[in-house]
């Protein structure tokens, strides 16, 4: 089934009354056909995502001193493309003084020759040690950067992608929603962890996007 | 009314079309259509990128700053 335009506003303004950023959400529907979406940010900050018929979507971030300016600094012709757009200006990432929470924090590299890649990495300073979770592989492991580098075997019939990387998040959840909606692949919905809260997702390479979230 | 105000006033004929909300051109226009909400009571809500226009039946009206709350009008 199709959603109408107006099922998408109300479905978007769910999303993001979901969101622990953002205070409130705005949806009108005027019977012209024309729909606006005000978003306040908890932080004082508010967006808008207007649409006309006639002119198609516009997105941008209000101002105080605005006046009665009427133009959009973002402008689309198809809805998903102006919700995407909100999304980012609304999500937390867009704060300036959030941007330094991710950071890297995992490298997995899968090969199908263990002991070659670690002589390679060794030779450029790394200093593994053999580890084996449960009933998983055992691999090698190093810390680089304060990150943890790891080199795992592959699977014969393994089709993903050979890098497995990780993130440390501010929010899981969070980040998670934002690439859903961006349609990255689920391997791994967010749950908890001996490792904080995480989830697995897959880039448009096939290659695993581990996200951890430290309690 | 608020065109014949303007015309009066502005001294910016009101052309034949209304120019794109990014011109100004000197002239208010009324907000567009497309964001006009008209209640069975005779009440009208506008809405434009940055403002709630509040026009009661008996003829009160408020605009409204979307970004402090704040009523930058009333009358």
């Amino acid at each position: 089934m199709i959603a109408s335009l107006a099922e998408k506003f109300r479905q978007l303004v769910s999303t993001l009354d979901a969101s622990s950023d953002c205070a409130r959400s705005e949806l009108t529907l005027f019977p012209s056909g024309g729909e606006m979406i005000d978003v306040h940010r908890k932080d004082g900050r508010v967006f808008v995502l207007a649409f006309s018929p006639d002119r198609g979507f516009g997105v941008d971030e209000l101002h105080v001193d605005d006046g009665f300016v009427d133009s959009y600094q973002f402008t689309f012709t198809e809805f998903s493309s102006a919700a995407l757009k909100l999304q980012e200006l609304v999500s937390p990432s867009n704060s300036p003084e959030e941007r330094p929470s991710l950071k890297l924090s995992l490298v997995v590299v899968f090969t199908h020759d263990l002991d070659a890649t670690r002589d390679f990495y060794s030779a450029l300073g790394l200093e593994f040690q053999d580890e084996q979770h449960g009933g998983g592989p055992i691999h090698y492991s190093a810390t680089v950067g304060g990150a943890v580098f790891e080199i795992y075997p592959m699977q014969n019939n393994a089709s993903v992608g050979s890098l497995r990387l990780g993130f440390d998040v501010q929010s899981v959840d969070r980040t998670f929603q934002s690439l859903k909606v961006r349609h990255a692949k689920v391997v791994s919905e967010p749950r908890d962890s001996p490792w904080g809260r995480r989830a697995v997702v897959a880039d448009p390479n096939g290659n695993r996007v581990e996200l951890t979230q430290q309690s | 009314m608020l065109e014949q105000v303007e015309n009066e006033f502005s001294g910016v004929p009101m052309p034949a079309v209304t120019p794109h909300p990014s011109v100004v051109d000197g002239r208010m226009y009324r907000p567009l259509e497309d964001y006009v909400l008209r209640q069975q009571n005779g009440d009208i809500l506008a809405m434009t990128r940055g403002h709630r226009i509040e026009i009661s039946a008996h003829g009160a009206i408020r605009v409204l700053n979307k970004v402090t709350r704040q009523v930058e009008f009333e009358k």
